[in-house]
């Protein structure tokens, strides 16, 4: 609700901004655009019905052009501006779909004739995109590692949703702290060996207090593998968020 | 917001992922989606647990609040409501078994506890809900039933503590124990009736002593220093009356004879009688039961064991016979009973002629007797 109630709150200067952008303010529309990539993605999954995958952003490119072309068509007589510009994403992502259906119906009649100057194409497309199979393969990989590891530790992913610190803050506290846990080999060996967090030996080593050990266990248990186990996929992927506030962003 | 995140398990009903700021997540399943693969995805497509919980706290405390207020406008004391189910005061019944009942405004028991063993056995779970002053009736009449009260042993004590100190309203809860009681006890019975303050309560809880016989001690403690705790706890109340008769003269607990002299022979008399009826009828059904059993285990053994079902059958005739016969019998006592109690009553009225309340209420209460014979009979079987 909180991008809609937003949106509501912003209803009144929307037209003037609209009109501002339309005399030809490109600063203003692409930071029109970017306040309402939330609407387009909720427009979007209201007509997919699935989540849209980053790897595989067609329909979030078609998504934000047709927010664009929105822009450009609409006028004061056609209404209020959300609902207008909510009728053309989903037109355009329908269209968008029904193209793809056409392709794969195509591609499915051929490899029924299992005919060979056909299949020489299907390969040609799949080694395009080999590069992202791999690294999709990788991730994959990494995941259903670090989920048996957790295992021997006892934790589920469920756990680590409920005991994960939620402010942005703290988990970048506990995530550099699971950094200094992961380079002392000592602790490591304890770790590894008993499955615990050896909390007397950590607050002599590295300045943290208990409770912040206690309250994040689960979580810091779960970087430190991650840091540890070769899991740099997943690894680069957490520790982004420390570069990202660093730079403030 | 948007978010960015890794799909870590892919279920029916949720997935969970694994966000660019290192948070893990549970989000709504939304058609098919691949372990490994990174999605974006808004606020609302994250299942927070606990916010649901709370909202359904939020909900049932609505209700709640609901009822309450709604009560209120319906009554126009709206605070009857919570006074019925607070307690408002504590009434202790010692004996010795000891009972603790907790009432509300109305006087209405909400919660009955024994305070030693003996006080179990004259527990009765339809305590709850009664008034205060039929709970210790019923109480009374359980104790002499179990033979607690007898001729030497003939005190009881009763205690009432209120919880609160705003006591607006009078109790006249000690002079509808005595009416009751005078009603419905034959037995010569003296009663002591005290009201502790509230303090006694937390006191008296602390060791583990009903508050009667915590103020009891109180009072005895001031005047003979020695006395333990203990020891108060131990004796019976008629006991502690009697060593301490003068003492309780002089501070506040009253005692009452409920009974005139000449009229407590009489009924003594026949409360012998009926009580040595009672004992051999008593014998008489556990002979009839023996007798009963054995005929039933010599058909069990005469019996194949294929033949289980049937045998079955014939025990439940059997003992419905019994029950029949033994509802004959009691039927017939109870005839008897009428009749002697009748012609005793006859007597006693030529020996007075004058008649006052006291005979009245005597008279009914002992047609009140009767009745609660026949269900204590009852009971036992």
């Amino acid at each position: 609700m909180g991008p809609l109630l937003q949106i509501f709150k912003k209803k009144t200067s929307i037209e003037d901004r609209l009109t501002l952008i339309k005399s030809g303010n490109m600063e203003e529309r692409d930071k029109f655009i970017s306040e309402y990539i939330p609407f387009i993605i909720k427009s979007i999954t209201k007509v997919t019905n699935r989540y849209i995958e980053i790897e595989n952003n067609d329909e979030y490119s078609i998504g934000l052009e047709a927010f664009n072309e929105a822009i450009n068509r609409y006028e004061l007589s056609k209404g209020t501006f959300i609902k207008f510009a909510e009728t053309v994403i989903r037109s355009r992502i329908i269209d968008y779909q029904r193209k793809v259906k056409n392709v794969n119906k195509i591609i499915s009649l051929n490899n029924g004739n299992l005919n060979n100057e056909n299949e020489g194409k299907i390969e040609l497309q799949d080694s395009l995109k080999e590069d992202d199979f791999t690294k999709s393969l990788d991730i994959k990989d990494q995941i259903s590692r670090l989920k048996d590891i957790l295992k021997v530790y006892d934790i589920t992913l469920e756990e680590l949703i409920e005991e994960s610190p939620k402010h942005v803050d703290s988990r970048i506290n506990a995530i550099n702290i699971a950094r200094q846990i992961s380079k002392d080999e000592e602790l490591m060996e304890i770790i590894r060996d008993k499955k615990i967090l050896p909390m007397k030996r950590i607050t002599e080593k590295i300045d943290v207090t208990k409770k912040i050990l206690k309250g994040n266990r689960k979580f810091i248990i779960a970087t430190v593998i991650i840091l540890d186990k070769d899991l740099d996929l997943l690894a680069s992927y957490i520790s982004a968020v420390e570069g990202r506030v660093k730079h403030g962003i | 917001m948007v978010y960015r995140g890794i799909v870590m398990e892919n279920n029916i009903d949720h997935i969970i992922i694994i966000t660019n700021e290192s948070q893990y997540l549970k989000l709504r399943n939304k058609g098919e989606i691949n372990i490994g693969k990174e999605i974006v995805f808004l606020e609302e497509d994250i299942i927070n647990e606990n916010k649901k919980n709370s909202n359904i706290y939020r909900g049932i405390a609505a209700i709640f609040l609901i009822l309450i207020l709604s009560s209120s406008l319906i009554f126009p004391f709206g605070f009857n409501f919570l006074e019925n189910v607070q307690t408002y005061a504590i009434v202790s019944l010692d004996i010795n078994p000891s009972l603790q009942f907790e009432i509300n405004k109305k006087e209405i028991v909400k919660k009955v506890m024994s305070l030693d063993e003996d006080g179990k056995s004259i527990i009765d779970d339809s305590m709850v809900g009664m008034t205060i002053k039929d709970a210790v009736l019923l109480g009374v009449e359980n104790a002499i039933e179990k033979e607690y009260i007898n001729e030497q042993n003939n005190a009881i004590l009763i205690a009432r503590v209120v919880t609160k100190d705003n006591d607006g309203t009078k109790s006249n809860i000690q002079e509808d124990i005595r009416e009751s009681i005078e009603e419905k006890v034959n037995e010569e019975i003296e009663l002591i009736y005290i009201s502790p303050n509230k303090d006694t309560i937390k006191e008296a809880k602390n060791n583990k002593i009903s508050v009667g016989k915590y103020e009891i001690y109180k009072i005895i403690s001031e005047k003979k220093a020695n006395t333990s705790i203990k020891e108060v706890e131990q004796k019976s109340i008629t006991a502690i009356i009697n060593d301490n008769r003068e003492l309780f003269k002089d501070s506040k607990i009253q005692l009452k004879n409920n009974k005139n002299n000449n009229l407590r022979k009489d009924q003594k008399e026949i409360e012998k009688y009926r009580k040595e009826e009672e004992k051999e009828q008593r014998k008489d059904r556990k002979e009839k039961g023996k007798n009963k059993e054995k005929e039933y285990k010599e058909q069990k053994n005469q019996e194949d064991k294929n033949n289980k079902r049937e045998n079955k059958n014939d025990l439940s005739k059997d003992s419905d016979n019994q029950g029949k016969e033994n509802r004959d019998n009691k039927a017939r006592d109870n005839k008897n009973r009428k009749d002697e109690n009748q012609r005793e009553k006859d007597k006693l009225d030529k020996k007075e002629k004058t008649d006052n309340n006291g005979n009245i209420n005597r008279n009914s209460a002992k047609e009140n007797r009767n009745p609660n014979f026949k269900d204590n009979n009852e009971k036992k079987e």
